[in-house]
C-alpha cells in the first residue's frame, strides 16, 4: 500500500542524545483527517517537524509514491505541505494581510509591492474558507483564535495541500474549537489533507478519520478512528492505563494566608486582564486556579509574586500588604513561586545546578560577603540525590532535560521553607516520572500546612491535585468550586467559557 | 605535566576534564592564530621582511629592559580588563572605562606633585591615586544610574561621557591646573611623587603588583562573594535574577561602579607609575583594550593577566619593529580587532576538534 | 548671541554639520531593522574618509573619491558581517573590534599612501561641489538652504526618500523588517535571514561611507584622525530617537547637527572657553537620550 505520504525509518537523535524519533513508519492518505497522537515528549511534533523540513532526520520520505528529500520548510512548501505551530509564527508587527502573504509577496519586477492586490486576495480566500478576519489589525493585537486563522490562510495562500497542526485547540475555547473543525471539515471536503497533533483524545475522536499513536519516539499502532476507542487509544499512549490519581487524603483547610481583594490589573490594549478579582487561599489546602490560558491568571499570579506593581486592589500576605514591597521581601515572607517558564525565568541556563540551586538563600549563607561554599555545595548535593535529578553540581543547568531541569526548580523553591508555594503550570512539558516526583511534593507541602495556589491549564492535573478550584474567565472569577468532587469536565468548561457563573462568595 | 593533568583529572568528571582540555587547547589555537594572522599582516600589509617579523616575535624578550616594557604594558590592561570583565559579566557594556582610566589618571597627575615632598611616604601617590578612583566612580555613577532607573543604554551615554570627560579635563589642564612654565600638561611628577619602583633602572613600578592584585581580588569578588553571585546571575538572565529576589537595579549600578573605579585606580596607578607628567590630548584608547582583555580571558579576571601579558607582549613587539624597521605600530590596532573577533567566534568555540586530536592533546 | 543663532549662517552650516550625523543615522536605521547592531559606524565613517580623500586626490576626481568611500564602507559592513554572521561573534563585539581595527587601518593608510600620520593635508582631495540652481536659490532663507548645497545634501534627502520607499513599499523592505522584528517567522516562510542582513548592512555600509566622505571631501579637503570624533555613535542616538522612522531620525540629526555648529560657532561670539562647549554636542546626546528614556518609560506605565 502506498499513501499520500509515506515516511519510512525516520530516526531523529537531537544533539543532547535525546532520541526523538526511533525508526518511525508513518503513512497518511489524501483527503483524509489523520491524528497524530500522544503524550508530551513522545516526538510527534519532530516527525511532523521531520515532515515540514524543519527538522533533519534520517530516513525516507515519499510523496504519491516518489522520493523526495525535504531540507527546510521552504522545500515542504513547494510540495504543497504546510504547517501552524502552537507557537504561532506571526510577525507581531505586521497587519494579518501582510502576514498571509509574507514571503509570497506581489510584486512588480522593481520589487514593488502591490498592496491593493494582495487585500483583495486575502479577502477572497477569507471567503472561501469562511474564516473572516479583519485583515489590516496588526497581528499582535489579535485574539489567539483569530492569530490561528491567520496562520492557516497564511498557509493556504502558499498553496498548500496538505496541512499539519500542532495542538490546534491548546488555545481555544470549546466553542472556538467546534468553529475549527467545522473549518477543518470543509477544507477536508475541498480535498485538503489535514494532519494534527494532539493528545485530547475526545477530539480525535469528533474530528479525525484515522490515528496514528506515538509512544518514547516510537509509533506503536495506526486505527481507523471506528475500530478503536478512547480507552485503547489512551492505553496505547500512555503504555499502561491513564491512572492521574494522586494519592491524598482530604484537606485540612486553616486560616487564609494569601487574601487577594478587588485586584485589577490593566492588560495590552488598555482592557482589563484581571478585572475586580478576589480569593484567599488558606493553609493545608491546594487551591486550583483554573482556566484557558490567557484569561487573567498570569496577571494574578505575576502580582501576587512582585513580578507586576501595577494594579488596583490589594493583595494581603499573612497579613502584610504586599504592594510596592521588593520581590526579596515578599520571599523573606514565605513566597515560592515556579513559574510557568522555567527556560527564560525558573532557571539560569548558563549557571551551574549548584548556582541555580542556591538563588534564593546565597545572601543568608555568607559571612562578610564570602559564600559558605562548603556548605551551599553539600546541601546543593543533597538536593541533587533527593529530588532524583540527573546531572551533577558542576554541570550547566540547560544540558538537562525539561523534567529535571524543572525538579532544579522545584527542589530550590519549595526546600526554602516557604508558607505559600504558587505553582504555575509546575509539570508542562514534563515526563511522566518527573511529574509524579512533584505532585507527591506538592501534596506533602499542603499536608504540612502550606497553602498552595496550582495555576494549570491541564483539566486532568487540577482534578487530580486541587482541593479547591476558582474558575477565571476573561479576567474574572466564574466560578469557586469548594467540593471538587461535586462538578465534572463539562460543567468546568461552562465555567471557563464563562457561559455559566457560579455565586461566589469572598472568602 | 602529566601528574598535573592526571591529578587534576580525579577531582573533576571525565566530561568535564574534557571540555575544560578542550577550552585550554581552543584558548592556545587561537592565541597561535591571532600571531599567525599578526605575522601575516606584517609580511603582506607591511610589505616587512621575515627579519621584520622576527624583530616583532622576539624582541621583547631580547633584554631585560624590553620584558619590564611588557610587563608595564600590561598594567592598564589588567586594569581595565578586570573592569571590563566585571561589567560584562553583569551585563553591562559600558565604555566609561576609557574615561575612568583617563579622569583617574589626571586626577592623581595634578594632586601627586601637589601633596608629596621629597622624602613623603609611598602612601601619598596610594592616596592621590584613590582620589582618582573616587572621581572616576563618582562620574561613572552617571550612566549607571541612568541605566538603572531609567533604561537609558550604557553604551551610548558612557561613550559620550568619554567625549565629555576630555574635553572638561582639557579644559582643566589647559586653564585651571596646568604647569605653569608648559602648556598643556601638568606638572613635572619627580621620583618623590611617583610610585615607588620596582627595578630602578628599567623604570617598572610597583604598579604591576597592584594589577595582579586587582585581577586576583576581582576572581575572588565574582566567584566568591554573594555580590559576585548577583552579577553573574544577573548578567546570564535578568528576569531569573529578579524573579529570585536579586535587586538587578542595583547590580546594574554596582557592577558599573566597580568598573569605573577599578578603571580609575588603573589609570593613576599608570600615571604616576610611568608617565612623568599627565600629557594626554586624546583619548588613549585604554578602555577598548579592556574589551581586547577581557573577551580573551572570557570575562574570568583570573585570566586577564595572561590575556594583558600576550596582548603586551604584542604590543612591545610592534614598538620595536616600527624602531628598526618601516612597519608602523598602529598595525597593532588591526591584529587587536581580529583577536576580540576570533576569540569572540561562537563559531570557533563550537567547532568540535576530533576526538584523536584532543587524546593528542593530552 | 541670539542674533548668531537665528542667522541664515547658523542654518546653513546646522546642515552641513548634520550632514554625516544623518548619513551615520540611516546607516544605523538599516542595519538595525534588519536586527543587527552595528556600532562600527564610526569605524567605516574614519576609513571611508581617508581613502576618500586620497582616492580624489591621486585620480583628481571627486565622484571617483566618492565611489571609493562608498566602497569602502560597504566593505567595513562586509567585514562586520564575516564576524557578526559567518564567526558569530557578538555583532557589538564585532562593532568593538573592528572599531579598534578601524582606528589603526586609516592611519595605517595615511602612512602607506603618504608616508605621513597626522593628516592628510598635504594631498588636499578634490571637494565635493555644490549644485546651485539660480534663480531659485535667491529665494530668500530657504533659497540658499534647498538650492544652493553640496551634492550630498540632495543624496541625503534622495537617501530618506529611498529609506522609506524601501522600508514600506517593497519586498526587500517586508524582508528586513521581518528579520528585525521576529527572524524565526522570516526563516520559517523561506527568508534566508542571513542574506537579509547582508544586504542591510550593504546599504549601511553605503551610508556610513557617504558620511565619511561627507567629513573628509567637502566640511574638509583632507583626513586627519579621529576627525569622526564620536559621530557615527551620535548617528546612533539620533536613530534611537528617530524611532526607526527615517524623517523623523533625520530630524533628530538636524538637532544634533545644530547643537554641534553651536558649540564651534559660538566660540567666535562668546567668551567661554571652547573645550567646554566642544562637550555641548556630547551632553545635548546624553540629554535627549534621558529625555527619551523617560517618555518611553511613561508610555509604558500608561
Amino acid at each position: 500500500m502506498s499513501g499520500y505520504i509515506e515516511m519510512r525509518g525516520i530516526t531523529k537523535v537531537y544533539p543532547s542524545g535525546v532520541v526523538a524519533n526511533k525508526n518511525v513508519n508513518l503513512s497518511i492518505e489524501k483527503g483524509e483527517i489523520h491524528a497524530i497522537a500522544g503524550e508530551n515528549g513522545a516526538g510527534k511534533s519532530t516527525i511532523m517537524k521531520v515532515l515540514y523540513g524543519a527538522e533533519k532526520a534520517d530516513g525516507e520520505i515519499f510523496l504519491d509514491g516518489r522520493k523526495v528529500s525535504i531540507n527546510s520548510p521552504r522545500a515542504a512548501g513547494a510540495l504543497g505541505i504546510g504547517m501552524v505551530y502552537q507557537h504561532f509564527m506571526l510577525v507581531g508587527q505586521f497587519t494579518a494581510w501582510e502576514n498571509i502573504f509574507f514571503g509570497i509577496e506581489e510584486k512588480n519586477a522593481l520589487g514593488v509591492l502591490k498592496k491593493k492586490e494582495m487585500i483583495r486576495r486575502a479577502e477572497e480566500l477569507c471567503e472561501k474558507y469562511d474564516m473572516h478576519v479583519d485583515l489590516t489589525a496588526r497581528a499582535a493585537d489579535v485574539s489567539a483564535s483569530t492569530a490561528q486563522k491567520i496562520e492557516i490562510l497564511t498557509v493556504l495562500a502558499r498553496g498548500a495541500q496538505l496541512l499539519i497542526l500542532d495542538e490546534p485547540t491548546a488555545v481555544l475555547t470549546p466553542q472556538e474549537t467546534e468553529q475549527l473543525f467545522g473549518q477543518l471539515r470543509l477544507l477536508k471536503k475541498s480535498g485538503y489533507t489535514i494532519i494534527i497533533i494532539t493528545h485530547k483524545l475526545k477530539e480525535i475522536m469528533a474530528l479525525c478519520d484515522r490515528v496514528t499513536i506515538m509512544r518514547q519516539g516510537e509509533n506503536v499502532g495506526v486505527y481507523n478512528i471506528s475500530d478503536v476507542s478512547e480507552a485503547e487509544i489512551s492505553r496505547l499512549m500512555v503504555g499502561r492505563d491513564v491512572q492521574m490519581k494522586v494519592d491524598k487524603e482530604k484537606a485540612q483547610p486553616g486560616e487564609a494566608l494569601l487574601t487577594v481583594t478587588d485586584l485589577t490589573v490593566r492588560g495590552k490594549g488598555g482592557r482589563n486582564a484581571v478585572s475586580g478579582v478576589s480569593f484567599s487561599a488558606h493553609r493545608g489546602e491546594i487551591l486550583c486556579i483554573a482556566g484557558v490560558e490567557g484569561n487573567g491568571q498570569r496577571e494574578v499570579v505575576r502580582s501576587v509574586c512582585g513580578l507586576n506593581r501595577k494594579y488596583t486592589g490589594e493583595i494581603r500576605f499573612g497579613g502584610v500588604n504586599v504592594a510596592g514591597m521588593k520581590i526579596r521581601k515578599i520571599r523573606k515572607l514565605g513566597l515560592s513561586h515556579i513559574p510557568e517558564d522555567r527556560m527564560t525565568t525558573g532557571c539560569n541556563t548558563a549557571a551551574s545546578i549548584c548556582d541555580n540551586l542556591i538563588a534564593l538563600d546565597y545572601a543568608e549563607n555568607s559571612r562578610l560577603g564570602f559564600l559558605k561554599t562548603k556548605k551551599l555545595r553539600e546541601r546543593s548535593c543533597g538536593q541533587i540525590a533527593d529530588y532524583g535529578i540527573k546531572g551533577t553540581l558542576n554541570q550547566k543547568i540547560g544540558m538537562l532535560s525539561g523534567g529535571n531541569m524543572q525538579k532544579v526548580v522545584v527542589a530550590r523553591e519549595l526546600d526554602s521553607d516557604p508558607a505559600l508555594i504558587v505553582a504555575d503550570q509546575p509539570t508542562r512539558g514534563v515526563d511522566i516520572g518527573a511529574i509524579e516526583t512533584i505532585h507527591k511534593r506538592i501534596v506533602a507541602m499542603r499536608d504540612a500546612g502550606k497553602a498552595v495556589i496550582l495555576v494549570s491549564a491541564d483539566l486532568a492535573e487540577v482534578f487530580s491535585l486541587a482541593d479547591r478550584i476558582i474558575v477565571f474567565h476573561d479576567g474574572e472569577i466564574t466560578a469557586d468550586i469548594t467540593d471538587v468532587s461535586s462538578v465534572d469536565e463539562v460543567q468546568l468548561g461552562r465555567y471557563m467559557l464563562g457561559l455559566e457563573r457560579m455565586e461566589v462568595q469572598h472568602g | 605535566m602529566v601528574d598535573i593533568i592526571d591529578r587534576f583529572r580525579r577531582c573533576v568528571s571525565g566530561q568535564e576534564a574534557k571540555s575544560v582540555l578542550g577550552e585550554i587547547a581552543k584558548t592556545l589555537v587561537m592565541l597561535a592564530l591571532s600571531l599567525a594572522f599578526a605575522v601575516a599582516v606584517i609580511l603582506v600589509a607591511g610589505k616587512g621582511s621575515f627579519e621584520t617579523v622576527r624583530v616583532f616575535l622576539t624582541s621583547p624578550f631580547e633584554d631585560s629592559y624590553t620584558l619590564s616594557r611588557v610587563l608595564t604594558e600590561s598594567i592598564p590592561l589588567m586594569f581595565t580588563g578586570v573592569a571590563v570583565s566585571i561589567m560584562s559579566r553583569a551585563g553591562q557594556f559600558n565604555m566609561f572605562v576609557e574615561g575612568g582610566f583617563f579622569v583617574g589618571a589626571f586626577v592623581a597627575a595634578v594632586l601627586a606633585p601637589e601633596l608629596a615632598s621629597e622624602g613623603s611616604s609611598f602612601l601619598v601617590p596610594l592616596f592621590c591615586i584613590l582620589c582618582g578612583t573616587l572621581a572616576a566612580v563618582l562620574i561613572g555613577y552617571i550612566p549607571a544610574k541612568l541605566k538603572a532607573a531609567l533604561g537609558v543604554d550604557e553604551f551610548v551615554s558612557s561613550l559620550m561621557l568619554n567625549y565629555v570627560v576630555l574635553w572638561v579635563v582639557l579644559y582643566f589642564v589647559n586653564n585651571v591646573c596646568g604647569d605653569p612654565d608648559n602648556t598643556n600638561v601638568t606638572k613635572y611628577l619627580e621620583d618623590y611623587a611617583k610610585l615607588p619602583f620596582l627595578n630602578q633602572d628599567n623604570e617598572l613600578s610597583v604598579g604591576i603588583l597592584f594589577a595582579v592584585l586587582a585581577a586576583v581580588l576581582g576572581a575572588l569578588f565574582l566567584y566568591k562573594t554573594k555580590w559576585g553571585y548577583a552579577i553573574r546571575m544577573t548578567g546570564d538572565n535578568p528576569q531569573f535574577a529578579s524573579y529570585v529576589g536579586i535587586g538587578t537595579g542595583s547590580v546594574v549600578v554596582y557592577s558599573q561602579l566597580i568598573g569605573a573605579g577599578l578603571s580609575g585606580f588603573g589609570g593613576g596607578v599608570y600615571l604616576l607609575g610611568n608617565y612623568y607628567r599627565f600629557s594626554w590630548r586624546a583619548l588613549p584608547n585604554y578602555g577598548f583594550d579592556g574589551f581586547v582583555i577581557a573577551i580573551m580571558a572570557r570575562n574570568n579576571p583570573a585570566l586577564v593577566p595572561l590575556a594583558s601579558l600576550f596582548l603586551a607582549y604584542l604590543r612591545v613587539g610592534a614598538q620595536q619593529m616600527s624602531l628598526y624597521t618601516d612597519v608602523q605600530n598602529e598595525i597593532i590596532y588591526i591584529i587587536q580587532g581580529v583577536i576580540i573577533i576570533l576569540f569572540g567566534a561562537k563559531f570557533l568555540w563550537d567547532m568540535k576538534f576530533s576526538r584523536k586530536k584532543t587524546e593528542a592533546a593530552k | 548671541m541670539i542674533g548668531f543663532i537665528f542667522s541664515e549662517d547658523f542654518l546653513l552650516s546646522s546642515v552641513m554639520f548634520a550632514l554625516p550625523i544623518v548619513f551615520a543615522a540611516f546607516a544605523a536605521l538599516i542595519s538595525n531593522r534588519a536586527g543587527i547592531v552595528n556600532i562600527n559606524i564610526e569605524g567605516s565613517m574614519s576609513v571611508a574618509a581617508v581613502c576618500g580623500t586620497l582616492v580624489s586626490h591621486f585620480t583628481n576626481s571627486w565622484v571617483l573619491g566618492l565611489l571609493t568611500a562608498a566602497a569602502v564602507g560597504v566593505l567595513m559592513s562586509l567585514l562586520l558581517a564575516l564576524a557578526a554572521l559567518r564567526l558569530r561573534t557578538d555583532s557589538f563585539l564585532s562593532g568593538i573590534a573592528l572599531n579598534t581595527l578601524a582606528t589603526g587601518l586609516s592611519v595605517y593608510v595615511l602612512y602607506a599612501v603618504l608616508g605621513v600620520k597626522g593628516d592628510s593635508s598635504a594631498a588636499a582631495a578634490v571637494a565635493i561641489p555644490k549644485i546651485s540652481i539660480p534663480v531659485l536659490r535667491d529665494i530668500p532663507v530657504i533659497g540658499k538652504l534647498l538650492f544652493d548645497q553640496s551634492v550630498l545634501f540632495y543624496v541625503a534627502i534622495l537617501a530618506a526618500i529611498f529609506l522609506s520607499f524601501l522600508l514600506r513599499r517593497t519586498k526587500l523592505g517586508t524582508e528586513i523588517k521581518a528579520t528585525g522584528f521576529n527572524p524565526a517567522v522570516a526563516e520559517s516562510v523561506g527568508i534566508r535571514t542571513r542574506v537579509v542582513k547582508v544586504k542591510a548592512l550593504i546599504i549601511c555600509g553605503v551610508f556610513a561611507g557617504l558620511g565619511g566622505a561627507f567629513l573628509s571631501m567637502s566640511y574638509l579637503q583632507y583626513f586627519s584622525a579621529g576627525m569622526v570624533a564620536g559621530r557615527g555613535f551620535i548617528g546612533i542616538a539620533a536613530e534611537a530617537m528617530g524611532l526607526g522612522s527615517p524623517w523623523r531620525t533625520a530630524f533628530f540629526s538636524l538637532l544634533f547637527g545644530a547643537v554641534d555648529y553651536f558649540s564651534v560657532g559660538a566660540q567666535t561670539v562668546l567668551t567661554f572657553p571652547y573645550e567646554l562647549l566642544n562637550t555641548l554636542p556630547y551632553l545635548m546626546t546624553i540629554a535627549a537620550l534621558v529625555i527619551y528614556a523617560v517618555i518611553n518609560k511613561n508610555k509604558k506605565e500608561k
